[in-house]
């Protein structure tokens, strides 16, 4: 790709200092945003796709810090007026920057997985959206108050002008969700987060919300970047598409490449636990070994070998996989594509299964 | 919220009208009356007193009728000609021997109240912003040993320290030569520097106890996701704290403001005692040991009053506060 990326994250480390030990919540992640791009970032609970997310912004909730890594972004408005070749690292920045705080809501918006929490239960929908406006727009509480009820009208709220007075209790889960998106569409960022949007609203909602970040996607050709843990909704939405695991990419390309020919036996694992209408029908679903390991306690090695089916012993265990290009888009991180395959370690040193040291 | 207003006043009158039963009742309580505290008295000092002498005496101050029809004449005084009775140990009207004093215990109630909140919102704030700093160590403290001191030991404790180090002298709420002077400036700024102590004795517990509620919920509220959300559109730290946070963690400090007025309008008499101040206090004291149920049931009548006012204040706050409430618990 020639194209100049939005978002390069580079081997990004986050974690957790806890008193129960260090949680290594992300542990070397790359991804690659383009303008206009839709990526989708999947992965189980606890895979640190929510904190990859919420390090854009830098809102990583205590005690979680960014340890390593880059987070390259490049802003489209904050140097317009200085001509300078504008790109940021995110993750240098400490998190009450003025020019951080510049960069939220105005260049990278979020939105949440939960739409019943995101808003003040005791101030109006519409003062929280014009709160979005105000802060990034030069503009009368007027103007602010005309722009808040067509971005209301814009994300299919009927009577959108009555509506700027009501207080979140008055609205319903998907219509919070939708003023949400209202919101992070006030400033028309280049860039929009999207944490599960649609995990804790029902399914009829979660289709007509997809289909509203869609249209709106193609409508401001802003990138998105889309956390589920919902193949199902992948497949509606993304144009590429990352596979999480403990932390790591594992695997990311075209969505449909990923979704016909995926890789990486993690990949392959979950595809099969999607339970699809005729083909599964009256079979069990295929459920991926074991659970995702203690997050005190990594496995050695690659991560996803002691729940993975096509697993080396002697190799899996103690080989970090290196990210392979498979071709120009689809790149995956398993020993099983690496060109020179290393030798068996004769002493396996799984510490899960090794006899604890006295 | 018109609708909303006008449902708490008819409660408040309501509960008003069921207290007056309740304080009637709670009076007449202990064995006893007036004419056996009368005779007892009288029989001390050498007075011979029959039985019959007692009999008559409770004649004369109506005190032979049935309690309920001794309530309804009394009740019946104070709303219609606002007349509270005689009191029996001074033979005076009732609103006469409290009068003067029940503004004095309406000034230190009043000041106790700004006491707390104007201490206890920002320490509560700072406290939770900084958690475990030095700072919020400090008046966790503070705020523990404000809970654990009993308030006449911290009255004779401030009193000492304001005679000893400041000079002033001892109790009241003047100095003597402003006690029969008239209202001046000075004399105004004299009341201040007495009544800083009793406020601050009664303010104590209840600043103590709104720092951890105001703590509490602060370090509940602004890790909400909707603060986060609010962060992540890029609102400024402090503005963010303000707006948000703080507004919702007041929602509890004022739908607890009335019982706070409770608390140290039932602590007020003890405290006006130790300090000897010209408030309500001691004459409540004294009139509930002779059992001068007119002056006892009508002070007990107007703490009641107070406290009931406080909540539907703090009600009313609440209201304002948060628009959950005003919409009367639907949705």
């Amino acid at each position: 790709m020639t194209q100049t990326p939005l978002l390069e994250i580079k081997d990004l480390h986050i974690s957790f200092p806890l008193d129960e030990g260090t949680v290594q919540a992300v542990a070397g992640v790359n991804l690659t945003i383009y303008p206009g791009q839709v990526m989708g970032v999947v992965g189980e609970s606890g895979c640190g796709k929510s904190v990859t997310a919420q390090s854009l912004l830098r809102i990583i909730p205590p005690p979680g810090r960014i340890d390593a890594g880059q987070i390259l972004f490049r802003p489209s408005k904050l140097f317009k007026d200085t001509k300078g070749d504008g790109v940021v690292d995110l993750a240098a920045f400490k998190s009450n920057d003025e020019t951080l705080r510049r960069i939220r809501g105005n260049e990278i918006a979020m939105i949440f997985q939960e739409p019943m929490n995101s808003f003040s239960p005791v101030h109006t929908i519409g003062n929280q959206l014009m709160e979005a406006i105000l802060l990034h727009q030069k503009m009368t509480e007027k103007e602010a108050r005309a722009r808040g009820a067509e971005l209301l009208r814009l994300v299919g709220i009927s009577n959108a002008d009555a509506r700027m007075d009501n207080y979140p209790y008055q609205f319903s889960g998907g219509m919070r969700q939708r003023a949400m998106i209202a919101i992070a569409l006030s400033c028309t960022p280049s860039l929009l987060v999207a944490d599960e949007p649609t995990t804790a609203l029902d399914v009829t909602i979660q289709a007509q919300i997809l289909d509203l970040l869609r249209r709106l996607q193609q409508q401001f050709g802003m990138a998105i970047m889309f956390i589920t843990h919902n193949l199902g909704v992948i497949a509606q939405i993304a144009d590429h598409v990352a596979i999480m695991y403990l932390g790591q990419v594992v695997e990311q390309g075209p969505v449909r490449e990923i979704l016909r020919n995926p890789k990486h036996p993690y990949t392959m694992d979950l595809l099969r636990a999607v339970p699809r209408l005729g083909k599964t029908a009256g079979k069990r679903l295929v459920a991926i070994e074991g659970g995702i390991p203690s997050p005190f306690n990594r496995p050695t090695g690659c991560p996803f070998h002691p729940r993975c089916s096509k697993v080396i012993p002697g190799v899996c265990n103690t080989h970090i996989p290196q990210l392979v290009q498979l071709d120009e888009t689809h790149s995956v991180r398993c020993v099983l594509y690496e060109p020179k395959v290393p030798q068996p370690n004769p002493e396996p040193t799984d510490v899960r299964t090794a006899p604890a040291v006295a | 919220m018109l609708r909303f207003l006008l449902e708490r006043f008819g409660l408040m009158i309501l509960m008003l009208a069921g207290l007056s039963v309740i304080v009637f009742i709670t009076i007449e309580l202990p064995p006893g009356d007036f004419a056996d505290r009368q005779a007892y008295r009288m029989k001390s000092t050498g007075v011979r007193v029959t039985e019959e002498d007692i009999v008559r005496m409770r004649q004369q101050m109506g005190l032979d009728r049935p309690w309920p029809q001794r309530y309804i004449t009394w009740i019946g005084n104070i709303v219609l000609y606002g007349n509270f009775g005689m009191s029996m140990s001074q033979h005076l009207p009732v609103t006469q021997v409290i009068g003067d004093r029940i503004g004095f215990t309406a000034l230190l109630a009043l000041t106790a109240l700004a006491f707390t909140y104007l201490l206890a919102i920002p320490i509560g704030i700072f406290s939770a912003v900084r958690q475990y700093s030095i700072g919020d160590y400090f008046f966790t403290f503070l705020g523990y040993i404000g809970m654990a001191t009993p308030s006449f030991l911290l009255a004779l404790v401030l009193l000492y320290f304001s005679v000893m180090v400041l000079g002033n002298n001892v109790g009241g709420l003047f100095s003597p030569q402003y006690a029969d002077a008239p209202w001046s400036l000075e004399k105004g700024l004299d009341l201040m520097n007495h009544l800083w102590i009793p406020a601050i004795v009664l303010a104590l517990a209840g600043t103590a106890f709104e720092i951890r509620t105001m703590r509490a919920t602060m370090l509940d509220e602004k890790n909400k996701l909707y603060v986060t959300a609010a962060r992540a559109r890029g609102m400024p730290e402090n503005k963010l704290l303000m707006k948000y946070p703080v507004r919702v963690a007041l929602n509890p400090i004022a739908s607890t403001s009335g019982w706070n007025l409770t608390a140290i309008i039932a602590g007020a008499p003890l405290v006006a005692f130790v300090l000897a101040l010209p408030d309500t206090g001691p004459i409540y004291l004294n009139s509930l040991l002779d059992q001068d149920i007119y002056l006892s049931g009508a002070m007990l009548l107007f703490y009641a009053a107070l406290t009931i006012l406080g909540t539907f204040l703090s009600d009313i706050l609440l209201a304002v506060l948060d628009p959950r409430v005003r919409a009367g618990g639907q949705g």
